[in-house]
């Protein structure tokens, strides 16, 4: 019945080519004007599925607050020239007007300067309340000692975390800048003017005004766009231009590195990266399967028809892709690359026998008739197993999965029926036009696999050998395939690219992860509680939230007294003391005393491995290592010392200068008024609040590389107990991982019983639809062996090219069996000449395809290229291996 | 016959010696173990030459060399920096269970009194904390311990018990697991949760090459993992005597200067 229907098919075909490919032209026209409107969603919230709260909320985000991706400019060198730089670079960058909104790079100090004390926590309120009692230079200094006394040195907790010490070393830092200073007043008075004692007050009450690292080395700007990091074109134009403006300035500072990263530009490098491997792939391959075709098929224009087959069958696909799903995401953007992979194995497997066969019969008619009879079955049951197997995963809860299941069995299928529709009428028309041209008709050329076939005689006779070897050699890959490991590092797939190195650079300089996650809140106080639970979790590093710079009212209210103290303390500071050349020796005394306890910190600092605050120490009190080490403080009293009556006009000077400056400032910054919404300045409110004012965002970093699954795993649990509703790229990447793990195990279950199925009812023999299934089983066991045995690894890539092999593995059986059916039980010369000969081209077609991505420097392609490559090449063997000798067994047993 | 019954009486009480051994193990209670772990841990007495090596916040090793001097089962200890030559001499004294510290700094000759110390902070500069090695009978007193099944943790036959923080309890960890060897009741390994996330475990303490000295089964080297900052902490004893008689003044500012 199926034989009849295919021959009938055929004659049809061989008769009335052109009907056919009319037929398919008004089908593509139509494909073609249906598929313009097929929509790309490229976000990994579409890859979750529908209605799924994660994504729902990531979504609703990303529509609401535009702050939620940043290109990083990252700014190494010298601190100094860094700072030049940076301040150089960043109104450049705000030109970008089309592509950047803002640039953050400084701490707000207008904003900081009227309410800083009233975003201080009251224990730290507590011990500054004291330390401007008297803002004169000796009791100043006299303060200072009491308070280092009593927060550093004196409670060794002050230091036990990163957050505390990173405070610390802030501290140490705006002291070193403020002896500093009185040093170049006393040492160099030529460079003592306002604008230094301006910036050393700041950096005493505000710390580095600059992101800067610790170490003063690394320095980040944070650029935010006008536009969401999914629109890719703006993503590479804005990169573009960035880079263009650094690049300029980078001439002037030949000290200083600068590059970019984040989502962004990484977005832009990956694509770019892609673009030249799939290019360089693309070329090999295309050159390899031309040469594959030509010394097989001996016909030049195989390659072409072939491809043309296959564009056919991927527009159509696309056409009803758009009246289905109505879109590609992720996934199944790739969806043409993989069809090209797969479905040019029919086309392989038509011409090859209608080659064969036109040698042999006399009309095309009966050519094509027998080339339907001996190869139409193999095509179609090879296409519907794979075809299901594909559909099988349309079970997945994951939109990626779920669509690239039905996107890829709706392409396998197109390519079947393009394969036994358009191409059949191709061949023939192709040759009535050379038959026209060259007035007689040129029969194809045939190479011929004859050491296939010796290769099947072999075997069937020696089936017991090869079978156990088969079986000793699957059994012993088996064990390995137990043993192969899981690659969770998703960093190491990615391409070796300054923008990543730059991410890992973030981490060590900053101790944070560039990429994060967000969680919202619907008033100022629940915001809050979710920044504070934030803040305690240890794998969560920077929280930033709207209660940064608006603390809920009930906490400005208890702050507010302190505030109020502060300030009446600061207003009574009316008088400058001058100093005495008798008064010095009470400043050398606060001198020493400020010595010895930035030594003791030291030490504390160097047991407790500190590094941080051990630098910031030698900074002001030399290395306690060198016997003979003469600190800042230590000079700066020799220099009082040796010129009382100079240091003492001099301090005066000092001290005149920053009296006002510091009472100023302390003041504005004592400002006990409550801080609302309206208040904040739009810059700093659209970062934490949406457009309605309604909600707020906080942003959580992680504290180590988020792309280490470990790493993702710990931070992915934290950010569930500060908030179930928390979102963002890498929670959502976990949540995906963790939902396809589970349905790919059902989806991979499914496939098997589908295909076992649809092999039973096709060869209508349970034996030999179990027999079809042995070369998928044992090739996939080969393939995870081989695998672990070259110290390969599984990871979240190549995982995906399992179920592909599943769809390609199974063919090869199913061909191989069908031949056998049609030429008789006995005759595996014959069947492995020819079908063999097809399985064989149409894996190394496979193999070249797939493994052409190796070739390339992308570590993810690489991987998955290989797997495909293995896995394909153990399928092929197997399918050689055990179906000629398992067959001949079971005849001998008849 | 005289065969059969001498088989029988030998299989009787080959039974009734096994049945009191498992008798015997089943009975003893988490409590038990738990106490005697910490007494085997906190000697009433103890003087040793140690070497610690941390991992500073910029990811570098740096040891320690010192000598320890410790009394009333660890109620007062003196640590006294040998090497490197930065900290030689640099003593810490700690009495009331670590609740008191005291630090002298030879070089500038000056002793600093630390206000206040958590027995949960981290014990200079290690990622130990006075709490970890059940100091001032903290196991005891802030968790509730049960009994787990036996389990062979690196290679010893061992005691699982877990370790949950009492309601009321200021204890630095949310929970604790500790493998305690049957043998030696020296803690084989223990693994310490999080204080406010009971299912991350922040650090796994690892104690090896056990040894019977002046009757006391020691540990000779102690690991401890932060699996938070991917740090780790080896203590390895050189030298311990068990066997000594230390003054009460050795444990003053005084004893320190020594």
């Amino acid at each position: 019945m199926k034989e009849r229907l295919l021959r009938q098919w055929a004659r049809f075909v061989a008769t009335h080519p052109w009907w056919v490919l009319a037929f398919m032209f008004v089908l593509i026209i139509f494909s073609v004007i249906f598929a313009s409107d097929l929509r790309m969603d490229m976000l990994w919230s579409d890859m979750l599925p529908s209605g799924d709260p994660m994504a729902q909320e990531f979504e609703r985000i990303i529509k609401e607050f535009k702050s939620t991706s940043t290109i990083l400019i990252v700014i190494q060198g010298e601190e100094a020239a860094i700072k030049k730089f940076a301040d150089e670079i960043a109104p450049e960058i705000e030109e970008l007007e089309a592509y950047i909104e803002r640039v953050d790079y400084k701490l707000d100090k207008e904003f900081f300067g009227r309410h800083g004390f009233m975003l201080t926590d009251i224990e730290d309120l507590r011990n500054t309340t004291d330390m401007f009692n008297d803002l004169n230079l000796v009791p100043l200094l006299n303060n200072i000692n009491n308070n280092f006394e009593k927060e550093y040195v004196g409670n060794d907790q002050a230091l036990d975390t990163r957050t505390k010490e990173d405070e610390a070393a802030r501290a140490l830092d705006g002291l070193y800048y403020w002896l500093k200073t009185m040093d170049t007043f006393i040492n160099t008075p030529a460079g003592a003017n306002h604008a230094l004692i301006d910036s050393m007050v700041e950096r005493f009450l505000y710390g580095d005004p600059y992101f800067i690292s610790y170490d003063k080395k690394t320095l980040l700007l944070s650029c935010k766009p006008t536009f969401s990091s999914i629109d890719i074109e703006k993503d590479i134009a804005a990169t573009r231009a960035i880079e263009e403006k650094i690049e300029q300035i980078q001439d002037k500072y030949p000290m200083v590195r600068a590059g970019i990263t984040g989502v962004i530009p990484l977005q832009k490098y990956e694509m770019e990266y892609t673009e030249k491997t799939m290019f360089l792939s693309s070329i090999i391959a295309l050159l390899l399967v031309i040469i594959l075709f030509i010394i097989s098929f001996r016909m030049w224009s195989a390659p072409i028809l072939a491809g043309l087959n296959l564009v056919i069958a991927i527009i159509i696909t696309a056409g009803i892709v758009e009246l289905t799903i109505g879109r590609l995401n992720m996934m199944t953007s790739i969806f043409a690359v993989i069809l090209i992979g797969l479905g040019i194995d029919y086309a392989i497997h038509l011409i090859s026998v209608y080659n064969e066969r036109r040698n042999i019969d006399s009309d095309q008619r009966q050519a094509m008739e027998e080339t339907f009879a001996r190869s139409g079955s193999g095509i179609i049951t090879g296409a519907l197993t794979t075809a299901a197997a594909f559909f099988a995963l349309a079970i997945s809860s994951t939109r990626g999965i779920k669509e690239m299941g039905i996107v890829l069995g709706i392409g396998i299928c197109c390519a079947m029926v393009t394969s036994l529709a358009a191409l059949p009428a191709i061949l023939i028309v192709r040759e009535r036009w050379i038959f026209r041209v060259k007035k007689k008709t040129v029969k194809p050329k045939v190479s011929e696999f004859h050491f296939l076939g010796n290769i099947g005689q072999n075997i069937v006779k020696h089936r017991a050998l090869y079978i156990i070897g088969g079986v000793v050699i699957t059994g012993i890959l088996l064990y390995q395939a137990f043993n192969l490991k899981f690659n969770y590092n998703m960093m190491s797939l990615e391409p070796d690219i300054p923008v990543i190195h730059l991410q890992d650079t973030i981490i060590k300089a900053f101790e944070m992860s560039p990429d994060f996650a967000m969680v919202t809140a619907s008033s100022i106080e629940e915001s809050w509680k979710l920044e504070q639970k934030a803040k305690a979790m240890p794998a969560l590093s920077i929280v930033e939230g709207i209660g940064d710079v608006c603390p809920p009212e009930s906490v400005q209210r208890l702050r507010q007294p302190y505030v109020k103290a502060l300030r009446e303390k600061i207003g009574k500071n009316n008088k400058i003391a001058p100093l005495e050349v008798n008064s010095l020796k009470k400043l050398i005394t606060q001198l020493k005393r400020l010595d010895l306890n930035i030594y003791e910190l030291a030490q504390l600092a160097y047991i407790g491995g500190q590094d941080k605050i051990d630098e910031k120490c030698k900074l002001i009190i030399g290395d306690p290592e060198q016997e003979d080490a003469q600190g800042l403080i230590m000079e700066l009293i020799e220099a009082i010392q040796d010129k009382p009556v100079l240091a003492v006009r001099q301090l005066n000077k000092f001290q005149k200068y920053y009296y006002p400056v510091l009472k100023k400032k302390l003041f504005d910054m004592a400002n006990p008024e409550l801080i609302t919404l309206d208040a904040l300045p739009e810059r700093i409110k659209e970062r934490y609040v949406n457009e309605r004012g309604d909600n707020f965002l906080v942003t959580i970093y992680a504290r180590k590389q988020v792309w280490d699954f470990t790493v993702l795993d710990r931070f992915t649990k934290q950010l569930e107990l500060v908030s179930p509703r928390a979102t963002g790229t890498p929670p959502m990447f976990l949540h995906l991982i963790n939902l396809i793990g589970k349905d790919g195990l059902w989806a991979t279950i499914l496939t098997l019983i589908v295909v076992l199925l649809l092999l039973w009812i096709d060869f209508r023999s349970l034996r030999l639809a179990l027999l079809g299934m042995i070369p998928l089983i044992s090739g996939g066991i080969v393939m995870m062996g081989i695998m672990k045995s070259f110290g390969m690894l599984l990871d979240f890539i190549n995982v995906m090219g399992i179920p592909m092999i599943v769809g390609i593995g199974i063919d090869d059986g199913v061909h191989v069996i069908h031949r056998y059916k049609y030429e008789g039980f006995d005759k595996t010369r014959d069947v492995l000449r020819s079908t063999g000969k097809a399985i064989l081209l149409t894996s190394l077609t496979t193999m070249v395809g797939f493994g052409a991505l190796s070739f390339g420097s992308y570590p993810a392609y690489r991987s998955l290229g290989t797997l495909l490559t293995v896995g394909v090449a153990a399928c092929f063997v197997m399918t050689v291996l055990f179906i000629p000798g398992i067959i001949s067994l079971f005849r001998r047993k008849k | 016959m005289f065969k059969y019954l001498l088989g029988f009486i030998l299989l009787f009480l080959t039974c009734a010696i096994y049945s009191h051994l498992v008798w015997a193990e089943d009975n003893i209670t988490a409590g038990e173990i738990i106490n005697t772990m910490t007494q085997t841990m906190n000697p009433e007495q103890s003087e040793a030459k140690m070497k610690m090596t941390i991992m500073t916040t910029s990811g570098e090793e740096r040891s320690f060399l010192y000598h320890t001097y410790s009394k009333g089962r660890g109620k007062k200890t003196l640590m006294k920096y040998l090497e490197p030559s930065r900290v030689k001499g640099q003593t810490i004294l700690m009495l009331n269970d670590g609740d008191d510290i005291w630090i002298y700094f030879p070089k500038r000759n000056h002793v600093r009194k630390l206000a206040s110390h958590a027995r949960r902070q981290k014990l200079e500069g290690s990622d130990f904390s006075y709490e970890d090695m059940g100091g001032s009978n903290t196991f005891v007193e802030k968790y509730e311990s049960v009994l787990l099944e036996d389990e062979k943790k690196e290679g010893h036959q061992c005691y699982k018990l877990k370790l949950t923080r009492k309601p009321e309890s200021d204890a630095g960890y949310s929970r604790i697991i500790v493998w305690v060897d049957k043998k030696t009741f020296v803690p084989i390994v223990i693994d310490y949760y999080h204080d406010k996330d009971p299912e991350l475990r922040e650090k796994q303490l690892i104690c090896t090459d056990i040894e019977l000295i002046d009757g006391i089964y020691t540990p000779m080297k102690f690991t401890m993992y932060n699996k938070l900052d991917d740090t780790k902490t080896t203590m390895e004893i050189i030298e311990i005597n068990y066997n000594v008689d230390l003054p009460d003044a050795l444990f003053t500012e005084e004893g320190m200067k020594q």
